[in-house]
């Protein structure tokens, strides 16, 4: 799928998720802020055959509201999220520099199972986009991220009262199912690549086979002074297995931030 | 419960990574630090099958040689000198290794032969500052017998299709051209590449590339063609010679290969020193770096070029001719041209 395609399919999806919010019975948008803090484990068998491992950042910012269709059962949820991580190799004299953002969003359809929990199944598909740079290298400094990828999710929401305050807890998990990605071949120089314009199945098909990765949350939300303020957990387990090459980012994170309710 | 949540459910536990993608796990031990050297060279090593042929080269034999070497009490210097001897029995100028205290290079690809170069010989050709001009790392005059000179001792610069012109310019009417890439070690392909476009029209095939595809000896894809575009300014059209010696190589002994695709183009001096592979990197646990050839480049028949481009004209420069302060490979060069354009 070439790049016009892809950006037609991302704009296809953003008009319907758009378009589905454009007659609400409910104008409320849920905005969430969140910033993230952690540690990263990276291995890119492209760069290096070792393990390196270091501290990571990001921030995100997440979108729901309740669709237009779906009679009220449905919400539409749109999360942008950036990181960025430093590390370094076992000996501490070679660092990978790495970043990607990420854009997603989708559906989810909502059971009030009980008074307090609420479950919400849905799908995401977005586009993700990064790399990582090592500063030992020569003609294979760098490794370069696209993708795109439609993935499931499930998340679990339950409120609750602390010191007389409205509280609540989300527990969410999603994984990709199948999607499109770059990568070079196992030995491929990105000089062949771009220079000589030699492509050798660069983009390849994605399914949980080849791309075994999933990204967990748990959440909690708490009123302070007139802020709610959201804080928690998250691993975000990127793995590929592409062209013969392996990569993985293992990144554990404490998230704070805050959320809105806006109404437009 | 509602089905639709718990498909969803099922379908993610059925998903979910059941084994992490992982490394090998390589020790900081003496161990695995030779372990790991020896799989990334046999893992992305791209000339396994040409010098199995050309000298016997056994990787596995060499497995079983240098592991017995290794010991966990031996010194940071001892296991460098292991592993470097390990290298060299690729006879590679391309694969090193390096740490803080030292880098070993394989050396005998121009070591066991005559230099045919010298500097100070050279500066009597070329003259000092104001006899010669400068541009993207080239320098060039006029010679005797109205021949352009050209001196391209690295292709570490950029060189741009505005300096190539600029140069054209200067030496358009001149009756040939010498290019001179001896003790060139090489440097960036697309300088090479930009450097070979003065000697073409219209985009040209000049040689073959390749990658691998799998950690296996002979995974690599099919050869794709190297096409060589023209400089988009004035370009050269009559005769050139280009020189050569045993330490032309890596991205000069490209630039040579590309140039003899070229019917105008005559090889005079020695020959090359090779290294056709384009180098990747790594590193072992104990934060050595490690380079090796990982991408093959073949000239325009298909044939490696690794250990060498052959002269058209074979040319020393004899011992006497060093005590005489004459450029014996650039005197030839400087003759063939004369007499071809007469």
């Amino acid at each position: 799928m070439s790049i016009p395609h892809l950006t037609i399919l991302v704009c296809l999806l953003s008009f319907l998720w758009g378009g589905s919010t454009a007659y609400a019975q409910s104008r409320e948008v849920e905005r969430t802020w969140t910033f993230r803090i952690g540690d990263n484990a990276l291995y890119d068998a492209y760069l290096s055959p070792l393990d390196y491992h270091g501290p990571s950042t990001g921030f995100c910012m997440e979108n729901e509201r309740q669709a237009r269709w779906g009679k009220g059962q449905v919400t539409s949820f749109a999360r942008f999220d950036v990181q960025g991580t430093w590390a370094e190799n076992q000996a501490r004299n070679a660092d990978f520099y790495d970043g990607n953002v990420d854009f997603h969003l989708g559906w989810h359809y909502n059971w009030q199972v009980s008074p307090r929990w609420r479950l919400r199944a849905g799908g995401l598909a977005g586009l993700s986009a990064g790399g990582t740079y090592s500063t030992r290298n020569g003609n294979n400094p760098a490794q370069g991220r696209a993708a795109f990828d439609v993935r499931a999710s499930l998340m679990a929401d339950c409120g609750f009262h602390l010191f007389g305050k409205g509280c609540s807890a989300r527990f969410s998990a999603e994984a990709p199912l199948a999607g499109l990605m770059f990568s070079p071949q196992y030995g491929q120089s990105y000089y062949e690549i771009f220079s000589l314009r030699h492509y050798d199945g660069n983009v390849r098909f994605t399914y949980p086979g080849n791309v075994p990765s999933v990204r967990l949350g748990a959440r909690l939300r708490f009123p302070v002074r007139k802020a709610m303020v959201v804080a928690g957990y998250e691993a975000d387990i990127r793995q590929s297995r592409v062209n013969r090459l392996d990569r993985h980012a293992w990144n554990h994170s404490f998230i704070i931030g805050f959320t809105r309710q806006l109404s437009f | 419960m509602h089905r639709f949540p718990l498909i969803i459910v099922t379908i993610m536990l059925v998903l979910l990574p059941t084994a992490c993608i992982s490394s090998d796990g390589f020790d900081d031990t003496r161990r695995d630090n030779f372990e790991a050297l020896w799989h990334v060279i046999d893992r992305h090593y791209c000339f396994f099958e040409y010098k199995e042929q050309a000298y016997g080269l056994d990787w596995d034999e060499v497995y079983r040689r240098y592991s017995p070497q290794v010991d966990e009490k031996m010194s940071d210097d001892a296991l460098f000198q292991v592993l470097s001897r390990m290298t060299y029995e690729l006879r590679d100028g391309h694969v090193n290794l390096a740490w803080a205290g030292n880098t070993a290079y394989f050396t005998q690809w121009y070591d066991a032969f005559p230099e045919n170069f010298s500097d100070s010989i050279l500066r009597s050709y070329l003259g000092c500052n104001e006899d010669y001009r400068s541009t993207a790392g080239l320098k060039y005059r006029v010679l005797k017998g109205n021949i352009g000179y050209v001196r391209c001792p690295s292709f570490a610069n950029g060189i741009g299709d505005g300096n190539l012109h600029e140069m054209m310019q200067y030496l358009a009417s001149c009756d040939g051209l010498v290019i001179d890439v001896r003790n060139n070690g090489g440097g960036m392909l697309t300088s090479a590449q930009a450097l070979a476009g003065i000697l073409v029209n219209e985009p040209t095939v000049m040689g073959y590339m390749m990658h691998k595809t799998g950690p296996g000896h002979n995974d690599f894809s099919s050869p794709q063609p190297i096409r060589i575009s023209p400089a988009t300014g004035l370009r050269w059209q009559k005769r050139v010679a280009v020189l050569t010696n045993r330490r032309t190589y890596s991205a000069a002994n490209a630039f040579v290969m590309f140039a003899k695709a070229s019917e105008n183009v005559t090889v005079i001096g020695d020959r090359t020193g090779g290294g056709s592979g384009m180098p990747f990197s790594s590193e072992l646990p104990r934060g050595w770096s490690v380079r090796f050839s990982a991408c093959p480049m073949t000239d325009i028949s298909g044939k490696h070029t690794e250990f060498g481009i052959e002269p058209d004209i074979h040319v020393d420069i004899s011992s006497d001719d060093y005590q005489r302060s004459i450029d014996t490979i650039l005197e030839t060069a400087l003759e063939f041209l004369e007499g071809e354009t007469e």
